[in-house]
């Protein structure tokens, strides 16, 4: 089954989403912080990234991406979002932030399981 | 590398932003050819009027000279137009200084056939030393007015001692006094002063305005800087506000769907009723953020925008709420295909949010909700109408004031911020909103309210 790691430092959203993709079978790792985060998946190397935007600053989940493709690691990523919608940024996919989709804060089990399968069929 | 370091002699110290520069001097390269233009006209018109006027003769030789001359305005003026469309930046620079340069060169031809020192048309020098002055280093204005004024006087010099003829115009003076010393002597001397203290002046009040204008710049950049940063601040706060609510929602999402295992319908209604209103304060989040924005900003982004469809997906999240209150929503429109409009899409999201929510909220059980959208030469009116309390009359004037709540809903939440924010929206697209009570579809249920946006189906801004 696919391994996803879900990187996010508030544990409520971590115990959430862990508990929604685990019923629906998936194995989950977590990291509450860029550097674990880095970590987990080098060492795990699964198959779904899910990352936060925002943690101890703004835009380390950028930054964390952007790490992540600099140095090969092509995982699929998926970001976590707060406030996207509220200041009317519509993010794409690009160099600047190399992520494969979005999913607005607060989370519906259903989108979150709907974006990770369709993620994983593209790979 | 010499004609780099020539053109750099051509651009006063006191520039510092290079690009504005180089564009005002392209600016300037323009008006210069098209002010010559007048020029040519204003020559052909003098030589005329000179030939015209009874008493004033010109001879053979002052006509055929001044027609040469203008013609010879005529062509570089025509080669120079060619010129300015080159792109490279000193090549701009060094075309102004061109410019000056031939211009004085034919004044000072024309000067000569118009009499030398006695003829009027020397004042020019002025004009043309103050348009030096705006665009040169005053170092450069200074030594070119410096070159004129000693080209004057030797001409001058070599009529007294009659090397070369003096250009008479006959019939403007009675005496002549080109032939004489003293006047030759004070007259200029006046001339050069009134020539250096132009360029002193010009150059001054020209050096201050680009400072000024270098102050603004500053000013405007640092306030470019504070709105990013105020941005960033912005963003963060709602994160910090969003997140803990997101996380509670979250959480409530796993009771709701059994992921903790089996529920009873009592608790789950009440987890739904918790899970709305935790949404409520996202959305407000989201659209007190959006606002600001918008606000901050005062920019809208426009685009083609289905508004049918907008419209469509917007009743979808109040038809909760609606089926409660058990209102009927209905949506008319006076064409078969969706309407599209011009539009910041976002901020049309607030409007109708605002509008629908209002329309559900203040409306009584039973009620009803009609969109009517009626497009007409282009223009778009969107009629929000509901059976709700209504909008008594004394508060008419007041409700789209911020902050303001009509006298009438005590008993319904709300902020007041709603329809402020909807008519600045409209107003930015240049558009305007009215409203009536009761409205068009009153009836015993309740008087209703009418809102009714007007706008251009494509607004150009």
């Amino acid at each position: 089954m696919a391994l996803i790691a879900i990187i996010d430092d508030d544990p409520d959203i971590l115990d959430a989403s862990s508990l929604v993709l685990k019923s629906k079978g998936f194995d989950v790792v977590t990291a509450t912080n860029p550097v674990d985060g880095y970590q987990i998946v080098t060492e795990r190397n699964p198959n779904l990234i899910i990352l936060d935007v925002m943690m101890d600053e703004p835009d380390d989940g950028f930054f964390l991406a952007q790490k992540f493709r600099k140095n090969g690691i092509t995982t699929p990523i998926l970001m976590y979002t707060s406030v996207s919608k509220a200041i009317g940024l519509e993010f794409g996919k690009s160099d600047m932030v190399p992520v494969d989709d979005f999913v607005e804060k607060p989370i519906s089990p259903e989108e979150l399981v709907k974006k990770v399968e369709s993620l994983l069929q593209k790979k | 590398m010499a004609a780099k370091i020539y053109f750099m002699l051509l651009i006063p110290k006191y520039v510092n932003i290079y690009d504005e520069y180089f564009k005002t001097i392209k600016r300037y390269n323009n008006w210069f050819v098209e002010l010559r233009y007048a020029a040519i006209l204003s020559l052909v018109m003098l030589l005329f009027i000179l030939n015209i006027l009874p008493g004033i003769q010109l001879s053979f030789f002052q006509n055929i000279s001044i027609i040469i001359i203008t013609a010879v305005i005529l062509i570089y003026n025509f080669h120079f137009n060619n010129l300015i469309k080159l792109k490279k930046k000193e090549d701009q620079v060094v075309l102004s200084f061109m410019q000056i340069v031939a211009d004085l060169l034919s004044l000072s031809v024309l000067v000569y056939l118009l009499g030398g020192i006695e003829a009027p048309i020397f004042l020019f020098y002025i004009f043309h030393v103050i348009i030096g002055s705006i665009i040169l280093p005053v170092a450069v204005v200074y030594s070119l007015a410096t070159i004129c004024l000693l080209a004057f006087t030797l001409l001058s010099s070599l009529e007294l001692m009659g090397i070369i003829p003096h250009q008479k115009i006959i019939g403007l003076f009675n005496f002549e006094f080109y032939n004489n010393l003293n006047y030759l002597v004070v007259f200029l001397g006046i001339f050069a002063s009134l020539i250096f203290i132009s360029i002193f002046i010009t150059s001054k009040i020209v050096k201050d305005l680009y400072e000024r204008e270098q102050q603004l710049k500053r000013v405007l950049d640092d306030l470019h800087q504070a709105e990013k940063s105020k941005q960033k601040y912005v963003a963060a706060v709602v994160h910090e506000l969003k997140s803990p609510i997101a996380a509670a929602s979250s959480i409530l999402d796993l009771i709701l769907g059994d992921y903790l295992g089996d529920v009873s319908e009592i608790i789950k209604d009440k987890v739904v009723r918790a899970k709305e209103r935790i949404s409520e304060s996202i959305q407000m989040i989201n659209q007190m953020v959006r606002f600001s924005r918008f606000k901050l900003l005062n920019k809208i982004e426009i685009e083609n925008v289905n508004l049918s469809e907008m419209i469509r997906k917007y009743i979808l999240s109040i038809k909760p709420l609606a089926e409660k209150k058990n209102i009927s929503i209905n949506v008319k429109q006076n064409q078969e295909d969706d309407i599209y409009l011009n539009c910041d899409r976002n901020l049309f999201e607030l409007v109708f949010s605002n509008l629908f929510s209002n329309a559900v909220k203040y409306n009584n059980q039973n009620g009803e909700l009609l969109i009517d959208l009626i497009i007409k030469d282009e223009l778009l009116t969107i009629d929000i109408s509901d059976t709700g309390i209504g909008i008594p009359k004394s508060d008419k004037e007041k409700i789209f004031e911020e902050y303001y709540r009509a006298s009438n809903v005590k008993q319904v939440e709300g902020t007041g911020t709603g329809l402020n924010i909807v008519k600045s929206i409209i107003e930015n697209h240049n558009g305007t909103i009215n409203f009536y009570s009761p409205s068009k579809i009153n009836s015993e249920i309740g008087p209703g309210t009418t809102f009714s946006i007007s706008l251009k189906q494509n607004i150009l801004l």
